[in-house]
């Protein structure tokens, strides 16, 4: 009960590289989990943050992921800021398949989010793409 | 960090193929799915098989190479068809609204068998 209550941010920057994506999710469950977050909204974050990272490198590939966690009462918000918009390595590239790319789907990306968290939004300035999502601990805490 | 990531492959007959796969499906995976999908796909194997019972993840981009699998496989006159045992594998399946495009079995025999 108490977990939540206190003052918890954690910050995370990592290269906007695909190999990089899995340690936002995961540092996102671990933070959920920390918070008492119950197990079906803890696989739910990790899909959501995941999610979220793909919004951010979907286009114009950037240098660096920026990504907070921070409880604010029972909610989780992240926030996720590709910096350098433009100067990276596209994700098609990063595969190795120039002509033959992973397709982002940012329609089964915005369902999904959608579905898993209770707000999310997207902006850009600059060179700077933002992307957020909260979503709320259930009263039946794990 | 993450779990190993691999795909098996096991031809049942000359025209249906199973792909297991386990571990992680994301942006950095789903290349390799997606490789696999077209070489069997090029060997002629109408029907192909997904199990995703030992899949522990699974996001759009996983989606995405499914799919596109699936439209080439019916273009031919084949199939793809998943098998789906974990709850957070049909979750995504069900939100997207991808359970009523694929064709969904709990076993792979029953995949197979269609």
């Amino acid at each position: 009960m108490t977990a939540a209550t206190g003052p918890s941010r954690v910050e995370l920057s990592i290269p906007a590289t695909v190999e990089w994506l899995a340690l936002a999710r995961t540092t996102g469950a671990a933070v959920a989990a920390r918070l008492s977050f119950n197990y079906d909204e803890i696989t739910d974050l990790r899909l959501a943050i995941d999610e979220l990272c793909l919004t951010l490198v979907e286009g114009a590939p950037a240098t660096r992921l920026e990504i907070s966690f921070e409880a604010v009462g029972d909610v989780l918000e992240v926030e996720g800021r590709a910096v350098g918009v433009g100067l990276g390595t596209p994700v098609a590239l990063q595969n190795g398949q120039a002509g033959a790319d992973i397709v982002l789907s940012s329609d089964l990306s915005a369902r999904i989010l959608d579905a898993l968290v209770d707000e999310h939004g997207a902006d850009e300035a600059g060179d700077t793409r933002r992307a957020w999502l909260r979503k709320q601990r259930s009263t039946e805490h794990a | 960090m993450e779990e190993m990531f691999e795909i098996a492959e096991r031809a049942v007959g000359d025209q249906t193929s199973v792909l297991t796969v386990r571990g992680e499906i994301d942006v950095s995976t789903a290349p390799e799915l997606r490789d696999r999908l077209l070489t069997v796909a090029q060997d002629g194997r109408a029907i192909v098989v997904v199990d995703l019972s030992a899949v522990t993840f699974l996001d759009s981009t996983a989606l995405g190479v499914l799919v596109s699998g699936l439209k080439r496989l019916r273009a031919d006159g084949g199939d793809l068809r998943l098998v789906v045992t974990g709850r957070s594998v049909a979750k995504v399946l069900e939100i997207t609204g991808l359970v009523d495009v694929f064709s969904i079995f709990e076993t792979v025999d029953a995949a197979v068998a269609g």
